[in-house]
């Protein structure tokens, strides 16, 4: 039983996100340039990434939630992908150029160390991102979501970077003035490897990837419970948006009429549905092992069968 | 057909490939060549130039990409293969044109605005007259081809062509009178080619969309299916045929209706010179998913 409190909570819990991280992103971004941290600089940049990528899920599931029409049969939801893409290439040239810029400050030969107001700053980050984090850990394993839970750990990671640009800032204080640059090297390293990770993931889906196998699995398990289905031919799926399209051939005794084979194919598709709602359509055909060939009498009778049955179609329309 | 006319016919073929290719090496070659004397000669309409040439091959490219990876089978991982490749990399690559060509106007507006012109070199003027005579063998080449073959590949390359002969002589014409002392005249130009390659950018970039977006084929394209498919002997009616394209290859969804008596095993024997059929009228038919339902009126 899920309590009250945590339906409510998993309402107002990702728009906090969303706002805690963009007014962090802000005041980080602005004190790291007062400051001149490149670590709390690169920091603040990090904390925005995830404002952009919530941003790009807004826009795109609105495109991919309109109903499918006849120039989309598919629906819209590649759209996702697409967004995705374009957003992970703008944070890997982002990674790129923090990259760029520490490391030329690295290999400058004056440094100065930032002033003591970014570890504050850094600590606050620290502190903010451990409170989004545990709220949306709690959230989302008492509601089951995968989605709140990733989002959660991402801010688990930005703390881990906001606690290296902190020791980063007080090390410089202390003498070693190149520890802030690198701080900022680590955190551009962050995004880049977030951008590679989840960029290829999107590239991947827009290529048609299948679903893993084990999801494969459980949907031929689903099909084989009919006695009446004696085998899958091929089970094609595929990611559109946040849902799955599946595309299967059943295998069912040749010797049933096609009447039977569609109410089977029929059953097999509600049993899929009733299983799993992440579907959103199944295509799903009928075959069998068997092959007539023309050397084989029974193709003869086949033939003939077809022939009448053409014969009688054509009757009925004059 | 006389057998002197195929002989020609094949020699146009294998012409036309030639061509794509010269003319795409072609094209890198002068792409990198007029951005590198652009940049030395201090003129920004060859460089402008240059990236209209460039545009010109990101087609090409992703085709050669797409054809490269269409080669590999489809697997249990991507079950309807590769072909999307071509697509992604119509979309990546005009995004950066049109990133690429959008600093370009930008400079060239900044320049004219605070008027911090800088006189473009003679030798731009040759470049840029060397690389009008090459695209007008190519027009010359790709024309021909365009009209024995009536290919609308090489039709669009013609066309690419003529637009390149013209900007080229574009950019020779601005130097003379930029060194004459109308200094603005070479940045103007460059402008004028940037909006050629946004204009050619976003079509590649509409065209890449589409794919990645599984937009249906044309209606005329569905229509045409469908007769082949009702033209196969047992096939009653078809209620609905959708087509996307993964790269080269369509794949293809259909429900059709089949007499509701006929055994399972007829139905499959139906549905395999359905798919023979498509396969022989159109070279580029994929994946094909069958869903037969009983036919309603023959009960």
């Amino acid at each position: 039983m899920i309590a009250d409190k945590c339906v409510k909570c998993g309402q107002v819990v990702p728009v906090m996100v969303v706002v805690g991280n963009a007014t962090l992103s802000l005041f980080q971004i602005i004190i790291g340039i007062m400051t001149g941290s490149k670590g709390l600089l690169a920091d603040g940049i990090h904390s925005g990434t995830d404002v952009l990528t919530s941003l790009m899920v807004i826009i795109t599931v609105g495109l991919s939630q309109r109903k499918s029409d006849d120039k989309h049969p598919w629906g819209r939801g590649k759209s996702e992908f697409l967004g995705a893409v374009f957003a992970y290439a703008l944070l890997l040239y982002i990674s790129i150029m923090i990259l760029i810029d520490s490391t030329h400050a690295i290999f400058s030969k004056n440094i100065h160390p930032p002033h003591a107001a970014a570890f504050f700053c850094a600590v606050v980050a620290i502190l903010a991102n451990y409170i989004l984090s545990s709220y949306g850990l709690c959230v989302g394993k008492k509601l089951n979501s995968p989605a709140m839970i990733a989002n959660a750990n991402e801010n688990r990671s930005d703390m881990i970077a906001s606690i290296a640009v902190s020791v980063g800032i007080l090390l410089a204080n202390l003498g070693f003035p190149i520890l802030d640059p690198v701080a900022a090297l680590i955190v551009g390293l962050m995004i880049g490897r977030m951008a590679i990770t989840l960029g290829s993931s999107a590239l991947k889906n827009l290529i048609d990837e299948s679903l893993p196998a084990d999801k494969k699995g459980l949907l031929e398990r689903v099909a084989l419970q009919y006695k009446e289905v004696k085998g899958i031919n091929y089970l094609h799926t595929r990611r559109v948006g946040q849902q799955a399209w599946v595309d299967m051939e059943i295998i069912i005794d040749p010797k049933r009429s096609v009447k039977e084979g569609h109410a089977i194919a029929r059953e097999v598709r509600a049993a899929l549905f009733r299983r799993f709602p992440q579907i959103k359509e199944v295509t799903i055909t009928f075959t069998c092992t068997e092959n007539p060939t023309v050397a084989n009498p029974a193709w003869k009778a086949v033939s003939d069968k077809i022939q009448m049955i053409t014969n009688k179609g054509l009757n009925l329309a004059t | 057909m006389s057998p002197e006319k195929i002989k020609n016919l094949k020699k146009c073929e294998s012409c036309m490939s030639m061509t794509i290719g010269w003319g795409l090496l072609a094209n890198l070659f002068l792409a990198a060549f007029k951005l590198f004397v652009g940049f030395l000669g201090r003129s920004r309409a060859l460089i402008g130039s240059g990236l209209c040439n460039l545009s010109d091959t990101t087609s090409s490219i992703a085709v050669i990409i797409g054809v490269k990876y269409s080669k590999k089978p489809a697997n249990s991982r991507y079950p309807y293969g590769y072909g999307k490749v071509e697509f992604i990399t119509q979309v990546l690559i005009s995004c950066f044109m049109i990133m690429g060509t959008l600093a370009l106007i930008f400079s060239s507006f900044i320049t004219i605005a605070k008027r911090t012109f800088v006189v473009p070199h003679m030798v731009v003027f040759f470049v840029a007259i060397l690389s009008a005579i090459i695209n007008a063998l190519l027009f010359k080449f790709s024309h021909c081809g365009a009209k024995e073959l009536n290919s609308p590949v090489l039709k669009a390359h013609a066309e690419h062509n003529k637009i390149d002969v013209i900007s080229s002589l574009l950019v020779a014409i601005g130097v003379l009178v930029a060194r004459k002392g109308m200094h603005w005249v070479d940045p103007a130009i460059a402008i004028f080619e940037c909006v050629h390659v946004i204009h050619a950018s976003l079509l590649i970039l509409l065209d890449g969309l589409k794919g990645t977006m599984d937009t249906n084929m044309p209606e005329t394209f569905r229509e045409e299916i469908k007769s082949h498919i009702l033209s196969v002997e047992g096939v009653t009616d078809v209620n609905a045929v959708r087509a996307r394209q993964t790269g080269r290859l369509i794949v293809l969804d259909v429900i059709l209706q089949l007499d509701p008596q006929l055994s399972v095993l007829e139905a499959k024997v139906i549905n395999q010179r359905i798919k023979s059929l498509l396969r022989n009228v159109n070279k580029y038919i994929g994946h094909v998913a069958l869903q037969v339902v009983p036919a309603e009126k023959l009960i």
